[in-house]
């Protein structure tokens, strides 16, 4: 009967816009919902919400994390709107707030194996250099890990670092590092929120396998002119925010000294990074709203006048916001993305310039149909051109031909439709279908080989060869694409205090990253499926078990197991670098990775923090052509270079009092896999270890806790301008952890070693930081 | 390339310590170093082929294999090496024209193992001089090598600078033109001593194995940018017993060389 009244009963739509209340910085994530109900409703990335209701009067309730709860009383008799701004938590009244319902709306949200992470989190978090940076910090999360320390990238759930979405306002990133991995491009004041999703992938995005990182720089304060900035030891940055007409703006810098690397060595050597991060946020009328967000980050390394390398990204993303009516809302994106490396030699007397530029538009409609069920639908298209690299010689007297290696081109197009769908009061899904379809576009210069094998297996001498190429094929020949339909899947059950969640996503990765490490180092190359090698295909399932206890407390456990096709690794001595026939040395291979995560978390009182534990596996299987061809380790499982089976990680913060805060780090992980020899032989006068199964060993297990310490003095707490001291201590112990470990002859002595490179010891850092 | 990613392993070699670490057991396999050669533009060359055994890793020596039966075969002609030190088996005034094909033979035991190839031509080495850049550390001796490159594309070279010091390149981006390059010695490089600089013509699989070769051995500057690990296969087979493969490589070359005497700065 209850049913059937509700089915009836004229529904209306609550919306507006949420801000905060000092800066009027819009937000996004906000939990709303309607007291003593099951229905509610996220703020969208534009901070926009819309929630249906039947007719009636509520409370409706508004709370975001480090925000003070709103209450608000609505007759909804009528379609209303209603423009929030939240007050900022006052820290000292952090430990009585109540959280009421909000986790049961949380819990009941189909989604699921998703972390979100504020500025604030990010910025407690101590790390190298006293820089706060999101890519460590997320590395404090079950399920994630980088490749080592110093490497660049991150890996999710068994995946490689090119497997991540990274989106910085909608934007694609192709290199999430700078200095070799020592710092992340993204600097952390000038980022609102994080979302990472390392399953359950809402149909709106794809074009990569393991996850999807979305960063949302902030809009600028609308209030009045605010600057913030910090001096380190090793970097300083500003951020200017402040009004712009109706809008704001948003400008921000960063770099480091030119000497960090290299100052221990009297040498006129250099290694360092700058980036501007920019936004300008103007409302054109009360319905529609333009974006222009930019980022221009470059690193320079240049040892003495031998060499200078300079690598970095361009994004620029123009979007127009329009909310159609209280149910609809709309965005237009019109992105351009470049990602450029270049490297000039002057001992070998060549510049060599190489790179990835991508133009996208994309539109994305969200539509509140009824309370029960939001649609989310969108297009986007895609153009990409691939520059392998261009040489020029540096003199004129360099040996060096001009030479252009072939460019390549394609597009892609998707289209998606998905549903969030509450079933009843416990049983919510969320699914959909992303279709796409990709194209390798004309080029000359693609050969065409014999029995279309690029690689030909020699079975008298047991080694992969170049195939007999016949020629080039024409350019129409030379086209190629793809159709792949990927279906989304989540779903929630609750319960009183606890949910059960499960999932399944299909996601295809059209690019494939041409790296001759285990991490994306800058010498990266980006080359697209076409003929020769295939999009690389995942499935994952996921099941999941949520549970909140009072004062915050919150247990999440997963399981997940993931399966990915056409993952290509290398041959063996494979050249990777300016090479016009990258088929000529990939084989297709079968990638697997399955593991349990546990996150227990502690969100409000004096002491926060989380703590994580993910078991896993990651694993890559690369078998031949045929049954009688060895493949890669004779076609049988071996590691990912990735693979850690424990990985313990626990982060906490403590308010002492409003002077000085405490945070701590502590992570402990098993040693990423190597290989090592089963012995040596020589050849020409050279002692030369002999190689056997591909990572078949591991490193000496890591560990390594940091803290810091954060001091703003009693007598600025009340000032105009505010200034705060961040202390901090890096792998307090000194753990040597091995980032790798060679096997070579002393130069002096030539006798055989073993030599473990170990990049941070016990790093101390001091930065001042000021606002006003 | 390499280079390129030699200059950047070199920015981290500060912090390498040696440590001892305990290895999976040894892989007994027989190794073929095998070398044709003859000087730049003569005939008259020689077969030199060490024949040893893999070792522990830490093993300052590896057991040379003596009482092996080496033939070289040149369309009929079958010729018999000497083993004039132990594991060291020659073959002198071998007459080595262009297009002439050489097959290895190997007995050992009860195994038989052959390789066939034939001349990969050279160029000439037009200068060697010292240097004055270092790399980041500063102790390096720049050796300054130029050669001018052979004028059909798809040209293939290996350097050997003396004390293990192994070099690749190709032409691919600088055919039939003279290229100038340097090399870095380490600071133990010997001064005012002089040292031969030989520059061979070799094939791209040759090209390809010593490529490997060099990173293995850790001599490419290794680090965090190393490529992966696994075995390396060369071009002879083990006709008794494929599996039993053996390490190793026949090649037959011509070579140039130069003197290289690095003085004190």
């Amino acid at each position: 009967m209850c049913m059937g009244l509700t089915a009836y009963a004229q529904s209306y739509t609550l919306s507006g816009t949420l801000t905060a209340a000092d800066t009027q910085e819009t937000l996004l994530g906000v939990t709303i919902y309607a007291e003593g109900t099951s229905l509610g409703t996220v703020s969208n990335n534009y901070g926009v919400y819309s929630l249906t209701l039947p007719a009636g009067t509520y409370q409706i309730i508004y709370q975001n994390i480090g925000f003070e709860t709103k209450r608000t009383q609505i007759n909804l008799d009528q379609n209303r709107k209603l423009d929030l701004s939240l007050a900022i938590q006052n820290e000292e009244l952090e430990e009585v707030v109540v959280t009421e319902d909000i986790e049961r709306i949380r819990m009941r949200s189909p989604e699921m194996s998703i972390n979100r992470l504020s500025a604030k989190t990010i910025k407690q978090t101590p790390v190298v250099f006293g820089e706060s940076d999101v890519l460590k910090t997320i590395q404090l999360l079950p399920g994630v890990t980088s490749a080592g320390e110093g490497a660049s990238g991150f890996n999710v759930r068994g995946g490689g670092a090119d497997q991540n979405l990274i989106l910085l306002d909608e934007a694609t990133i192709f290199n999430s590092s700078h200095l070799f991995g020592f710092f992340s491009v993204f600097n952390s004041d000038a980022i609102k929120d994080i979302q990472l999703y390392k399953g359950g992938i809402p149909a709106a995005y794809g074009g990569r396998v393991s996850s999807v990182l979305r960063i949302d720089q902030k809009e600028g304060a609308k209030d009045r002119l605010r600057f913030n900035g910090g001096i380190g030891a090793v970097s300083s940055r500003g951020l200017l925010e402040g009004p712009l007409g109706k809008g704001s703006f948003l400008l921000a810098g960063r770099g480091t000294y030119a000497h960090l690397f290299l100052k221990a060595f009297d040498q006129p050597n250099t290694a360092y990074f700058y980036d501007l991060n920019t936004k300008i946020t103007l409302p054109i009328d009360e319905k529609n709203r333009l974006l222009l967000s930019g980022y221009f980050g470059r690193d320079v390394v240049a040892f003495d006048n031998t060499f200078k390398n300079t690598y970095g990204n361009t994004v620029v993303n123009l979007r127009w916001n329009r909310i159609f009516s209280p149910k609809v809302f709309g965005n237009l994106s019109l992105i351009y993305s470049d990602y450029y490396y270049g490297l000039a030699l002057d001992f070998v007397g060549f510049d060599w310039d190489s790179g990835i530029q991508n133009f996208n538009v994309k539109y994305d409609l969200s539509y509140n149909i009824s309370e029960k069920i939001t649609l989310e639908t969108g297009v986007q298209g895609t153009y990409y051109s691939f520059n392998p690299g261009y040489i020029q010689p540096l003199t004129a007297t360099s040996g060096f031909n001009t030479e252009q290696l072939q460019n390549k081109f394609a597009a892609e197009a998707s289209i998606y439709l998905s549903a969030k769908h509450d079933i009843s009061p416990k049983l919510a899904l969320h699914y959909g279908l992303r279709i796409n379809q990709f194209n390798r576009l004309a080029q000359s210069g693609l050969l065409e080989y014999v029995n279309a094998q690029p690689l030909a297996y020699n079975p008298a001498l047991g080694i992969y060869q170049q195939g007999t190429a016949l020629g080039y094929f024409n350019k129409a020949e030379s086209k190629q694409h793809y159709t792949n339909i990927e279906p989304r899947f989540t779903l929630a059950f609750r319960q009183e205090r606890s949910a059960w969640k499960a999932s399944y996503q299909r996601v295809n990765q059209y690019l494939h990253l041409i790296s001759n490490t285990t991490s994306p180092t800058p010498l990266d190359v980006w080359t697209p499926s076409g003929r020769y090698l295939k999009p690389q295909q995942s499935d994952q399932w996921a099941l999941g078990y949520v549970t909140e206890r009072e004062k915050g407390h919150s247990i999440e456990a997963e399981v997940f197991y993931k399966h990915t096709a056409n993952r290509y690794d290398y041959i063996d001595g494979a050249e990777l670098v300016a090479n016009e026939a990258i088929e000529q040395i990939l084989l297709p291979g079968t990638a697997r990775a399955y593991g349990l995560e546990l996150l227990f978390r502690k969100t409000q009182g004096k002491v926060t923090g989380l703590a994580g534990y993910t078991w896993s596996r990651a694993e890559q299987k690369t078998p031949g052509a045929s049954a009688d061809e060895p493949g890669i380790n004779q076609g049988t499982w071996y590691r990912s270079a990735y693979d850690k089976t424990h990985d313990l990680s626990l982060s906490l913060s403590y308010s002492h009092s409003k002077k000085w805060k405490w945070d701590a780090n502590a992570v402990l992980q098993t040693g990423q896999p190597i290989t090592y020899p089963l012995g040596q032989y020589e050849f020409m006068g050279t002692r030369v270890p002999s190689f056997g199964q591909r990572n078949g060993q591991r490193l000496p297990t890591y560990h390594r806790i940091d803290i810091a310490a954060t001091l703003t003095p009693e007598k600025q707490q009340d000032k105009k301008i505010k200034g705060s001291w961040v202390f901090g201590i890096y792998n307090i112990y000194n753990r040597r952890n091995a980032a790798t470990i060679s096997f070579k002859q002393d130069p002096e002595t030539e006798k055989n070693q073993a030599y473990k490179l170990s990049i941070f010891g016990i790093i101390p850092s001091v930065t001042y930081n000021i606002r006003f | 390339m390499k280079k390129i990613i030699c200059v950047l392993g070199l920015l981290l070699m500060g912090c390498e310590d040696p440590i001892n670490v305990a290895l999976p057991a040894v892989e007994n396999k027989l190794v073929i170093d095998a070398m044709l050669w003859r000087n730049l533009g003569q005939t008259p060359g020689t077969l030199e082929v060490i024949l040893s055994r893999t070792a522990d890793y830490y093993d300052d020596q590896v057991p040379y294999v003596s009482n092996a039966t080496v033939t070289l075969q040149q369309f009929d002609m079958i010729f018999t090496a000497q083993e004039d030190a132990p594991g060291h088996y020659y073959i002198y005034n071998v007459d080595i024209a262009e297009n002439d094909t050489f097959t290895l033979s190997l007995t050992v035991d009860t195994a038989t193992y052959t390789a066939t190839e034939s001349l990969v031509l050279s160029t000439p080495l037009d200068s060697v001089t010292q240097g004055e850049n270092t790399l980041i550390t500063g102790n390096q001796v720049e050796a300054v090598v130029s050669l001018t490159d052979r004028p059909e594309p798809g040209n293939y070279y290996l350097m050997d600078f003396g004390y293990n010091n192994l070099f690749v390149t190709r032409d691919e981006f600088y055919n039939g033109n003279q290229i100038s390059f340097s090399f870095f010695y380490d600071k133990y490089f010997p001064k005012n001593t002089p040292t031969p600089i030989y520059l061979m013509g070799v094939d791209k699989d040759f090209y390809t194995y010593m490529q490997i070769l060099i990173s293995h051995a850790g001599r490419d500057g290794g680090g965090p940018f190393a490529t992966a690990k696994s075995s390396l296969r060369g071009n002879i087979q083990n006709t008794t017993n494929s599996q039993d493969y053996p390490l190793g490589y026949f090649r037959v070359v011509e070579r140039d060389s130069l003197i290289f005497t690095a003085v004190e700065e």
